[in-house]
């Protein structure tokens, strides 16, 4: 019987220590991890609408250049270049896919796009976020949807290129694009 | 001359008892991270944290650890320091955490650190099991990044995100997939066995 009080009251008091230990460690780097997140995001938005930025003037370059409207679902950005951005998300291969694309004043032509959160395969899907990929899009059209081609095949302008080993993945991006497309007029028509 | 205690520790660890190619420990993590050296080397930091503090933890505690809950022990330890890696790379570290991020969550799984903590750290003092956890971090990560250095050479042509193949060269992407890995894996099974000398009984 005392065998097992004991047992209990050392699991008892392993768990809260552990646990406080956990609780320390999560107040202190939740402020930095949504500081981080923050920068992503002012990251992202200025990388689809093509301004460089570096570490130290990007809060500066962000809100010298972009003006954010609306809010939830109507969500989208103005840049000083004429450009207009919406977020789009979708499901990826392996889970959900965050982003900004940067459109053109006509709405049909992608001026940049970039990716904010995706957790697709290390290595392997998650390529979708280097710039040889993302560097087809602007200048492509939604003419009047895009369309997913093997690996240097593209030619018209709404084809993009898949990377091998990473079809699914640029084709699950291409049909988030797509899908949200449909809604970008809406939201700029509703202002 | 005969090895003392800690020179034997370590030789075990990084490989007469290595947890890969030995004890065939840690399979699934090293396929799936090991298509790119930075990963690779990422992932083997952390299960070589999370390996020290759990050795740390428990042999610290061995003697007070109830032995009919000593695996619910590990686990919370094992948990708990892998949800701290998986803060601090988020907070310090957020592209190696955009990287790898899906595979930190894993480390629990790992089961070299289960199979040290069960085999060595509950039966051994602090400075043993610190050495025995080094070494055993040691040879997963080395093993990493032998394995990814041959894939993302044959699969990307860099190494460390560097182009190292001419552009001629075609890129073998089955080596960049799950495949290569069992591939390559595979075949560095074979030859360490070989050279070791340890065969099936």
């Amino acid at each position: 019987m005392i065998d097992k009080i004991k047992m209990v009251l050392f699991v008892l008091i392993l768990g809260t220590i552990l646990s406080s230990a956990l609780i320390s460690v999560n107040t202190f780097t939740t402020p930095l991890i949504e500081r981080n997140q923050a920068v992503k995001l002012q990251k992202t938005v200025l990388s689809a609408f093509g301004y460089s930025y570096d570490a130290d003037n990007l809060d500066e370059m962000y809100n010298k250049n972009i003006t954010a409207l609306g809010e939830g679902e109507t969500l989208h950005y103005k840049g000083e270049n004429g450009l207009i951005a919406f977020p789009y998300k979708g499901k990826g291969f392996q889970g959900e896919i965050t982003g900004i694309i940067a459109m053109e004043a006509d709405i049909q032509t992608i001026s940049g796009l970039a990716i904010l959160s995706q957790v697709e395969t290390p290595g392997l899907g998650s390529r979708i976020g280097e710039e040889s990929f993302l560097s087809q899009f602007p200048g492509q059209k939604f003419s009047p949807e895009l369309v997913f081609t093997s690996a240097g095949n593209a030619e018209s302008q709404n084809e993009i290129d898949g990377i091998s080993g990473a079809t699914l993945s640029s084709k699950a991006i291409i049909n988030i694009l797509n899908d949200n497309f449909a809604g970008f007029k809406n939201i700029v028509e509703g202002e | 001359m005969a090895e003392s205690k800690s020179v034997k520790t370590i030789m075990n660890g990084i490989w007469r008892d290595h947890p890969v190619f030995s004890m065939l420990l840690g399979i699934c993590s090293a396929l799936a991270v090991s298509n790119k050296i930075e990963n690779a080397i990422a992932m083997g930091a952390g299960v070589t944290f999370v390996l020290l503090a759990t050795g740390i933890i428990i042999s610290l505690l061995r003697k007070i650890i109830p032995k009919q809950v000593r695996m619910i022990v590990y686990m919370i330890t094992i948990a708990s320091f892998v949800i701290i890696v998986d803060r601090v790379l988020k907070a310090y570290f957020p592209e190696i955490s955009d990287s790898i991020g899906p595979y930190v969550g894993l480390i629990i799984t790992n089961c070299i650190i289960m199979g040290r903590a069960e085999g060595f750290y509950v039966a051994n003092n602090l400075g043993q099991s610190f050495l025995d956890a080094l070494s055993n971090g040691f040879a997963y990560t080395y093993t990493l990044v032998a394995v990814a250095a041959v894939r993302e050479l044959l699969g990307f042509g860099t190494l460390l995100g560097f182009q190292v193949m001419p552009d001629f060269m075609p890129r073998w992407v089955v080596m960049s997939m799950a495949p290569g890995a069992f591939f390559v894996l595979g075949t560095l099974i074979w030859i360490t066995k070989t050279i070791s000398g340890q065969t099936e009984d």
